[in-house]
């Protein structure tokens, strides 16, 4: 569904990416992992279409990005941007309203309030839907503008796809399950989604496929099982850690250990 | 704010109502009276039962007056409301970040030399000269202004602000110096020019700016949707479907046109693009389907009742309408700037 081939992208004579080739594909969960500084954000907003590659292509669909009309190509693409102020004082569900603006002409009709009803349901904002933006939590802004990308790629078509740069950040525990619930929801229902997640735990929990920078080049890429290891993790992230599995549970978690060097302290005060 | 969809329509029909009411009293009251008889006749094809000083006063010195009135401040209303979206910003005014500058500059050099140097340029354009170099000298002032404050995308409200005052400044200066190089005459008129006033609004004046006001008008109320994604951020607005380029430019362009109009009919009126739309996004909300039509209706009604206070206050003399319009004007920009301290510049 989303596609990029031989990215490379320079801001002040540096490569931010270089040369990485990846895909996320429709109906399938796809997470960004790498450190601080990668490259995770830059390759998300390439397929936001925020702005073009200095070398290499970017598809959405069977179509290259740059042949998409804005319009259209908003009307199948939705992007949950990690931070957004918006200081003005609309209402909660008026932000959800305006993901549905690809769609409209003239005025929003009753099904597309319906819908903004529901995405706020779906994130759990149903009952704040009359607050005013800017008095909401951080967390709160964030499921808000979750259910403003969920409105505006909620009709079931062909080829959407589903950007999410860092969708847990503000989030507290059981909302940070839930916002990756319904991006796995919408995958089964067909959707491309791409996330950005720091976290370990939730991308083994939540992905299917895995795409590893690590200095804007790409470390690895694929099916979760196979393309992030306990080795992967040592070269990528420099942590040591293990893969533990609980019983009955079809997915690993990740442990992080100790540097080397402390593991060793440790147990020669065991043995001394 | 009134938040039922009722009542903001209410509210529409309210202005409206008002900037009617606002026009008669623009036409009755003033220094020499005029009754509501006298109105009623000149309104109903028999203006020729009236008395000749009535209706020279009506037809020839206060109605163009007003239309002029009520035409810059809905213009310069529905200009600030759109580069306060534009901008994402509520502080934005044409005045404040140099384009109304820009446009005197341009104004005040088609005045000083459109007789001499761009007399070529005079020829072909006629009336429309004025309207021509105040419309250039705003969207280059504006154009300025917008690169000098985008850092990576993103527009910085301080550096706007420092750009208007720069462009102000240096706008200042040029007049200045032309000002130093003219005559008593062109003196005084460059002076109420500057402080801004509608009382030298004529036919030919208004109409060689109708189409900058046309294209002022219409081009915000078309992107009133877009204004309401490009408040998210621009990114954002993008992922929208917003196209960006196309939207801000002609934004830019649409209240470089309002601006230069403005300062063609009536000199540099400050502040009418701050304080009314601040005035109606309390009333109406941020939506600016709604705030664009309150906002220039508003504005129209704002800046007619000015001009009538400017010429009643201390008839038969005038006060300049922009001394009016700033008296009010700077104390609601102070007050905003106290309310964000917190929130926009801590």
């Amino acid at each position: 569904m989303l596609r990029a081939a031989n990215i490379t992208v320079r801001r002040g004579g540096r490569a931010i990416l270089d040369n990485v080739s990846c895909e996320a594909p429709a109906g399938r969960v796809t997470v960004i992992l790498g450190p601080n500084g990668a490259g995770k954000s830059t390759l998300l907003r390439l397929f936001a279409g925020e702005f073009a590659p200095d070398a290499g292509r970017v598809w959405l669909g069977g179509r290259e990005l740059s042949h998409w009309r804005a319009a259209e190509a908003a009307r199948r693409r939705a992007v949950l941007p990690q931070e957004s102020a918006l200081a003005f004082p609309f209402r909660a569900d008026e932000v959800v309203l305006m993901g549905r603006a690809p769609h409209v002409r003239g005025t929003e009709s009753a099904a597309d309030h319906a819908i903004a009803e529901e995405a706020l349901a779906r994130v759990d904002m149903a009952g704040k839907r009359a607050r005013v933006f800017p008095s909401l939590s951080g967390g709160e802004k964030q499921r808000v503008h979750l259910a403003r990308a969920l409105a505006q790629i909620w009709e079931a078509s062909e080829g959407r796809a589903l950007l999410l740069d860092e969708p847990t950040s503000s989030l507290d525990l059981a909302h940070q399950h839930g916002a990756l619930r319904e991006a796995r929801r919408l995958a089964d229902a067909g959707v491309a989604v791409l996330a950005i997640l720091h976290d370990l735990n939730l991308a083994l929990a939540y992905a299917d496929d895995v795409i590893l920078l690590h200095g804007g080049r790409l470390a690895a890429a694929g099916p979760v099982g196979a393309a992030l290891t306990p080795g992967r993790i040592r070269e990528v992230f420099g942590v040591e850690c293990r893969f533990l599995h609980a019983e009955g549970s079809p997915r690993p978690f990740v442990q992080i250990l100790p540097p080397a060097g402390e593991v060793e302290a440790v147990s020669h005060g065991k043995n001394g | 704010m009134i938040t039922s969809a009722r009542g903001r329509r209410w509210f529409l029909v309210l202005l409206t109502l008002a900037l009617g009411a606002t026009f008669l009293c623009a036409l009755r009251m003033g220094a020499a009276a005029v009754s509501w008889r006298d109105l009623l006749l000149a309104f109903t094809g028999r203006a020729d039962e009236l008395s000749p000083l009535s209706r020279t006063v009506i037809l020839d010195i206060r109605l163009v007056r007003a239309l002029a009135a009520l035409a810059v401040g809905g213009v310069l209303a529905l200009c600030g409301a759109a580069l306060q979206g534009l901008f994402r910003n509520p502080l934005a005014d044409p005045g404040l970040i140099g384009v109304t500058g820009g446009a005197s500059v341009g104004g005040v050099l088609c005045l000083k030399l459109g007789a001499t140097a761009l007399a070529g340029a005079s020829a072909v354009l006629g009336d429309m000269m004025l309207p021509a170099c105040a419309f250039a000298g705003g969207l280059l002032a504006t154009a300025l202004m917008h690169r000098c404050a985008q850092v990576g995308g993103r527009t910085v409200v301080a550096l706007m602000l420092l750009a208007g005052v720069a462009i102000n400044a240096f706008g200042g200066a040029l007049v200045g110096l032309v000002l130093f190089f003219s005559d008593d005459d062109q003196l005084r008129q460059f002076t109420f020019w500057s402080l801004g006033s509608v009382g030298h609004a004529s036919w030919p004046r208004l109409l060689a700016a109708l189409p900058l006001l046309a294209a002022a008008v219409v081009a915000p109320l078309r992107y009133a949707r877009p204004l309401n994604a490009l408040l998210l951020g621009e990114a954002e607005a993008g992922h929208l479907g917003v196209d960006l380029r196309r939207v801000k430019s002609t934004l830019i362009f649409a209240t470089a046109a309002g601006a230069g109009a403005a300062v063609a009919v009536a000199g540099g009126i400050g502040f009418v693009g701050l304080v009314a739309p601040h005035l109606m996004r309390l009333v109406v909300g941020p939506d600016h389907r709604r705030l664009l039509p309150a906002s220039a209706l508003g504005g129209a009604v704002l800046l007619a009742w000015a001009d009538i206070f400017a010429r009643t206050v201390a008839a038969p003399a005038e006060l300049p309408i922009g001394v009016v319009t700033a008296a009010v004007g700077a104390p609601v920009f102070f007050a905003l700037l106290q309310s964000r301290r917190k929130t926009h510049f801590a």
